[in-house]
């Protein structure tokens, strides 16, 4: 096992048992977001897959606040921000507890968010340099000569040839690839220490998908920056993660380094979800699917009972059950499960993963 | 790792002036809005009389009037005599009785078209804050209007203004509720309103003169531009202290047309601000300015004898005399002629004359002011409300949403022309009621509109995107969802234009309008009168209404294209 716990190390950011909920059908409140526990270490990617509506964006977007409060709420949970260089003190900043004007200077300042649609992530009516100096001169305390040449920079960095015409035109002359780069530039013109990817390639054809995908990578090994990568895509996933949030019903399921995930999945859904990818020179009439009741594997470690997949999830019910909570089943590998005696019960541990993928095995 | 930069196809590269010309300001979007709108031929007719239409109303006593421009006035015969006729000029001598007539709305009128045309021409600034800065700067303006010509008599002594109207309403009112009547109270301490109005005026300024030499100063990052602008600044300055003597408030304003953009310009350029002493420069100088007020030397005589001027011409008392365009005032009766009564064009009047004698060219030209003012300002109201309220229930939905829309289910049901029409009958005629009327009940159509606009682009990405870039509230409200959902606002607004000339016209035309300034509507109505039709009083303002809404709607169309970036005329 590559990872080795180091309790001196802090995580940058860290998810405490996350719910958010939703008005649902007659009264009742839908569970979006039910008990999420995830934790981002500096320099890491930490992937969230899972299906559409299992959570992923939502958990995303509470880091920022920005789901709109209503219709969501917030029901549970802490989401601290460990950044001692700015706090200037050891504790961290409950994200959740921060009022608007105290959120503000941490979006777009630490945390930035890059999104799905790059054709409509543009405001239409500004150029290109309009929109990445309004969010420079908003956060640096620079003026408006040393902005232009922050964004030419940014856009450099990006990949973008001739930045400097580039800044007068407008989102509609840029393909969708173009878009994307320029959305990262901006998010990352202000040097965030964490940058939430929502989806960041699903729009776009897969030769684009590889480049964005490897201009991330590579701009979080210059920048030392945190991603968040939300995706449904595991072959983003075995290229780019360090550490693996599988979720589902706004539940994480299970949380291990990449390695783990893909070479030893716990989790009734996760071997599913692992058997449904197709598989290059695999012949096979129809792939797998996640099925009900997807069953457990023979050798799930002795002390937990971890519940069979269900598809449909009722309102008011938690996935799992709702005693189920994450336990670290295997050394630096956490499965939603339920303690089989009462020895183990007290055992569940928020889950705190150091792993880093060596950067020579990340360009590969 | 390192091939980053592959894949995307790319495109030719830029001549070397572009690039140049890209490390300067960005283009904003009002001016590519702009750009973009006159290259529509439609929008350019429309702008054109809408143009004419402008000149007209601010320079109209330069247009029409009975008052000679420059006038020179016959020698006396023997020392020490005195003019018969033109007894209130020396012999002799030269003068402009124009100039010395004009009220304190001729004169504010041109500041602030120049105020206007300095701020758009001032490079370097956005379109969003020019406009803010002059939307600033004309508000004061008006505001300091009404306080020259509503309390400036106190100062002088001659409060026969509102002062004088509401003790005689009041004296009227007591007498018929039987109230013993009372020894006449003077008017309140006037001097407390001098030194209030003073202080207020010279704080004012002083921030004002401070913001633009700040501002000025803050530009010195670009030194090719600061000795342009400043040398600008002090010869303008200068140049109306010189001319416009005449007017002291004219000097002050024009402290404040360069003040008020200059504030905001240094709220803008705060970061690199270099200077406190400037400050007390700006101080003292906003003094003389305010010093400038005290002396303000015109007071148009509230007795004006129009025919005085052809009197005199004809008994050989004026020298030399030139005259404007149409040497008739709208209200020149003509007293000394006979039988003036709807006289049809001739040589003399070329759009005849109305049911009072006077010249019909001279009331269309004046009447302008209230065509274009009446349209302009109570759309502006209505907008500026549809704006505000749209928004906050567009972009919050939920319960301010709820309640807004039952706002806007109210003030839809309230009877615009009717409202109008009580509100003449119960207080009179008067231009700012009504336009405050119409802004008041015309907002709704605005309003739903931003709100649908908006709560269709709350869900849209970049949207979120700002969100998630920490922009403030105000950012995403007017610089990210309004220019995105303003166009059919702007559409809408031309037809608001055009009704609330309308209302102004109809309310006229049933002869419970204005009565005492010249406006179209008015004429109109006259076109009836004297039992006969009097065709040259119906095609002249009903032609000139009806170009003037057919104008605002042309230039509604071509800008609802414009404002939209992906049907660009250029690229085509």
């Amino acid at each position: 096992m590559p990872d080795t716990p180091a309790s001196h190390e802090s995580p940058l950011l860290e998810i405490q048992d996350l719910s958010v909920s939703f008005p649902g059908k007659g009264g009742t409140r839908f569970m979006a977001v039910d008990g999420v526990n995830l934790s981002i270490y500096p320099r890491q990617t930490l992937a969230v897959v899972g299906e559409s509506g299992s959570g992923k964006s939502v958990s995303a977007m509470s880091v920022l606040q920005l789901i709109p409060t209503p219709p969501g709420r917030y029901e549970r949970g802490r989401i601290l921000w460990h950044d001692h260089a700015a706090s200037h003190s050891a504790d961290p900043t409950d994200l959740l507890a921060l009022d608007d004007r105290q959120m503000r200077k941490i979006r777009g300042r630490d945390i930035a968010m890059i999104f799905q649609e790059p054709m409509t992530s543009l405001n239409p009516v500004y150029t290109v340099g309009d929109q990445i100096l309004e969010a420079i001169l908003l956060h640096q305390p620079v003026g408006r000569e040393q902005a232009l040449q922050i964004a030419e920079q940014a856009l450099g960095d990006v990949g973008i040839a001739d930045p400097i015409a580039r800044l007068k035109e407008y989102p509609h002359q840029l393909s969708g690839g173009m878009r994307q780069r320029v959305m990262i530039a901006m998010a990352l013109a202000c040097q965030p220490r964490l940058l939430l990817a929502d989806e960041p390639t699903t729009a776009l054809d897969v030769t684009i998908q590889a480049q964005i995908l490897e201009l991330l990578r590579h701009l979080q090994n210059t920048k030392e920056m945190s991603v968040l990568l939300i995706t449904h895509d595991l072959g983003v996933v075995a290229e780019n993660a360090d550490v693996v949030a599988v979720m589902y019903a706004g539940r994480v399921l299970e949380y291990g380094s990449v390695m783990d995930i893909f070479k030893r999945p716990l989790h009734p859904y996760t071997c599913e979800l692992l058997k449904s990818m197709p598989v290059l020179g695999r012949r096979v009439d129809r792939l797998p699917t996640v099925a009900d009741g997807a069953t457990v594997p023979d050798d799930f470690p002795q002390g937990y009972d971890v519940a069979p997949h269900k598809v449909e999830v009722e309102p008011g019910e938690h996935y799992g059950g709702a005693e189920a909570k994450l336990y670290e089943v295997e050394p630096s590998h956490w499965v939603l499960a339920t303690a089989a005696s009462a020895a183990v019960r007290d055992k569940a541990t928020p889950p705190r993963l150091t792993y880093r993928r060596e950067p020579a095995a990340a360009a590969t | 790792m390192t091939q980053i930069t592959t894949g995307q196809p790319e495109p030719p590269s830029q001549p070397p002036a572009l690039k140049r010309a890209a490390t300067g300001a960005q283009r904003s979007m009002l001016r590519r809005v702009l750009g973009e709108l006159v290259l529509y031929w439609s929008a350019r007719i429309g702008l054109v009389w809408v143009a004419v239409l402008t000149v007209l109303a601010v320079f109209a006593p330069f247009f029409a009037s009975s008052h000679p421009i420059l006038m020179k006035t016959a020698e006396a015969e023997s020392p020490g005599e005195r003019l018969t006729v033109l007894t209130r000029y020396e012999p002799g001598s030269w003068s402009s009785p124009l100039l010395q007539h004009l009220t304190v709305a001729d004169v504010l009128l041109p500041v602030v078209l120049f105020g206007a045309l300095a701020v758009v021409f001032w490079r370097g600034v956005g379109g969003g804050r020019k406009l803010l800065a002059f939307m600033t700067f004309a508000g004061l303006v008006v505001v300091l209007g009404l306080w020259r010509e509503q309390l400036w008599p106190f100062v002088t002594g001659g409060h026969e203004t509102w002062w004088r109207d509401w003790q005689d309403w009041r004296g009227d009112v007591e007498r018929v509720a039987g109230v013993p009547p009372r020894a006449p109270v003077g008017p309140f301490a006037w001097w407390v309103m001098l030194w209030v109005g003073l202080v207020l005026m010279v704080t004012v300024s002083a921030l004002a003169t401070a913001g633009t030499v700040m501002s000025v100063a803050g530009q010195a990052g670009r030194p090719q531009t600061f000795w342009p602008i400043a040398g600008a600044t002090v010869a303008g300055t200068a140049l109306w202290v010189g001319l416009v003597v005449w007017l002291g408030l004219a000097v002050w304003l024009a402290g404040l047309v360069l003040g008020v953009a200059g504030v905001v310009l240094a709220v803008v350029y705060r970061h690199d601000v270099p200077g406190r002493a400037l400050g007390a420069t700006a101080l003292v100088s906003a003094l003389l300015i305010g010093g400038w007020l005290v002396h303000a030397p015109v007071s148009p005589p509230r007795l004006t004898i129009f025919e005085q001027y052809r009197d005199a011409a004809e008994a050989g008392e004026i020298e030399w005399a030139l005259h404007p365009p149409v040497p008739y005032s709208p209200d020149d009766r003509l007293r000394d002629q006979r039988g003036m009564r709807f006289q049809p064009p001739d040589s003399d009047h070329i759009l005849g004359t109305t049911q009072f004698s006077a010249d019909l060219a001279a009331n269309m030209i004046h009447g302008t002011r209230i065509a274009l003012s009446v349209g302009f300002i109570s759309t502006g109201i209505a907008i500026a409300i549809g704006i505000v309220i749209g928004g906050l229930m567009g972009y919050f939905s939920g319960i301010v949403d709820l309640l807004g829309m039952r706002l806007v289910e109210m003030f839809s049901a309230i009877p615009t022309l009717f409202l109008l029409l009580a509100f003449v009958a119960a207080f009179g005629a008067n231009l700012y009621i009504i336009m405050i009327i119409i802004g008041l009940t015309g907002w709704v159509g605005y309003a739903v509109f931003i709100r649908a606009e908006f709560l269709r682009l709350r869900q849209q990405e970049f949207i979120q995107a700002a969100q998630a870039l920490g922009l403030p509230l105000w950012s995403i409200i007017f610089r990210h969802l309004l220019p995105n959902g303003v166009a059919p606002v702007l559409v809408a607004a031309s037809f608001g234009v055009a009704s609330a000339i309308g209302y102004e016209a109809t309310l006229s035309f049933l002869g419970i309008g204005l009565d005492t300034e010249a406006s179209w509507g008015l004429l109109l109505d006259q076109a009836l009168r004297g039992g006969a039709f009097n065709w040259w009083i119906a095609v002249t303002p009903g032609l000139a209404i009806f170009l003037t809404v057919f104008a605002y709607i042309l230039i509604g169309e071509a800008l609802r294209d414009a404002i939209d970036p992906k049907t660009q005329l250029r690229n085509t």
